[in-house]
C-alpha cells in the first residue's frame, strides 16, 4: 500500500517539476517584457514655475500572466536629494495591453533657475512596481527604481 | 549502518549548501556588482549544518531514523529554499545609471517550494514501505 502512496507522490511531484520550471520561465519572461516607451515630454512656463508635462505609455509583451496593482511614480529631486516633485499613476494590463499614463511635475522659478544657472543638478527617479498574477492569484512582484540625470544645466 | 557514507553525505550537504554559496556570492558581489542587502549567510550556514546532520541520520540502521532523517532533511532544504528566495530579493545593479530591481516570489515560493515537501513526505514513508 505504502509503495503505491510513493509512486502516486513521485507522479504528483513530476507534474509539479514540469509546472514550476516551466512556470519560473514563463513568470521571468512576462515580467521581462513589461516595456516603457519613450517618455513625450511638454514643457509649460506658469508664473509658479516650468510645468513638465510628461506622457509615458507602458506596454505588456506578456503571452500568459497579467499586469496587477501596477504603480508608476516619477520623483524629480535635486542632487541633494531634495524632492521637488512627484506623481504617480495607477495601472493593470492585460497580456499584450498598453495604457498611456500622464504625469504633472512643477519645477518652481528659483529652482528652475539654479538648474540653468549650473546651481544644482535635477535627478528623474523613476519607480515601478507591479505583480505578474494570474486569474486572482499574485505569483511574483517586481519594483524597479531607475535614476536619470535631467540635461539641460550649464 | 553505514556510518562513513552518513557522514559523507552530511558533511557533503554542509559544504554544498553552506559554503559553496558563500564563495559564489562572493563572486557575484565582486564580478557582477550584483549586491544582496538582505543575506544572512548565518541562517543558511546553521541550516546547512542542520541538513548536514539530517543526511547523516538518513543513513541509519534503524527505520524510524532513516524516515525522519530523510523527511527532516528535505524540510530543512525547503526552510534553506524559503530562506534563500526571500532574503535575496534584493537586487542592485550598478550600471550607468543606477538600476535597483526587488523581486518578491508571492505565491509562486510555495509552488516552488511543494516538491521539496512531498520529497520529503516519501523520504518519511520510504523505509517502511520497503518490506510491505
Amino acid at each position: 500500500m505504502l509503495k503505491y502512496l510513493i509512486g502516486f507522490l513521485k507522479v504528483l511531484i513530476s507534474i509539479l517539476g514540469i509546472l514550476v520550471a516551466s512556470g519560473t520561465s514563463l513568470l521571468i519572461m512576462d515580467a521581462a517584457s513589461i516595456r516603457t516607451d519613450e517618455p513625450i515630454y511638454d514643457q509649460i512656463q506658469t508664473s509658479q514655475g516650468v510645468l513638465l508635462n510628461i506622457n509615458i505609455t507602458i506596454i505588456s509583451h506578456a503571452y500568459i500572466f497579467q499586469v496587477k496593482n501596477g504603480n508608476l511614480t516619477l520623483v524629480l529631486r535635486t542632487g541633494n536629494g531634495t524632492i521637488v516633485d512627484k506623481d504617480s499613476n495607477i495601472f493593470d494590463l492585460p497580456p499584450g495591453g498598453k495604457e498611456l499614463l500622464m504625469f504633472s511635475l512643477l519645477i518652481p522659478n528659483s529652482t528652475y533657475n539654479d538648474f540653468v544657472n549650473g546651481v544644482v543638478s535635477l535627478y528623474m527617479d523613476m519607480h515601478m512596481s507591479l505583480w505578474m498574477s494570474y486569474q486572482n492569484f499574485n505569483l511574483m512582484g517586481i519594483s524597479l527604481v531607475t535614476t536619470t540625470e535631467i540635461e539641460g544645466g550649464s | 549502518m553505514s556510518k562513513t557514507k552518513g557522514l559523507l553525505l552530511g558533511l557533503g550537504s554542509i559544504i554544498a549548501y553552506g559554503l559553496l554559496l558563500k564563495t559564489a556570492t562572493g563572486f557575484a558581489r565582486v564580478s557582477v556588482k550584483v549586491s544582496l542587502p538582505n543575506y544572512d549567510w548565518f541562517i543558511l550556514v546553521l541550516v546547512s549544518l542542520l541538513i548536514g546532520i539530517f543526511a547523516f541520520f538518513q543513513e541509519s540502521d534503524k527505520k524510524i531514523a532513516r524516515g525522519l532523517g530523510g523527511f527532516f532533511k528535505y524540510m530543512m532544504l525547503a526552510t534553506y529554499t524559503y530562506a534563500l528566495l526571500t532574503m535575496s530579493s534584493k537586487i542592485e545593479i550598478l550600471s550607468t545609471s543606477r538600476i535597483i530591481v526587488v523581486i518578491d516570489w508571492g505565491l509562486w515560493l510555495y509552488v516552488f517550494l511543494l516538491p521539496t515537501i512531498l520529497n520529503a513526505l516519501i523520504f518519511l514513508i520510504k523505509p517502511f514501505a520497503e518490506e510491505d
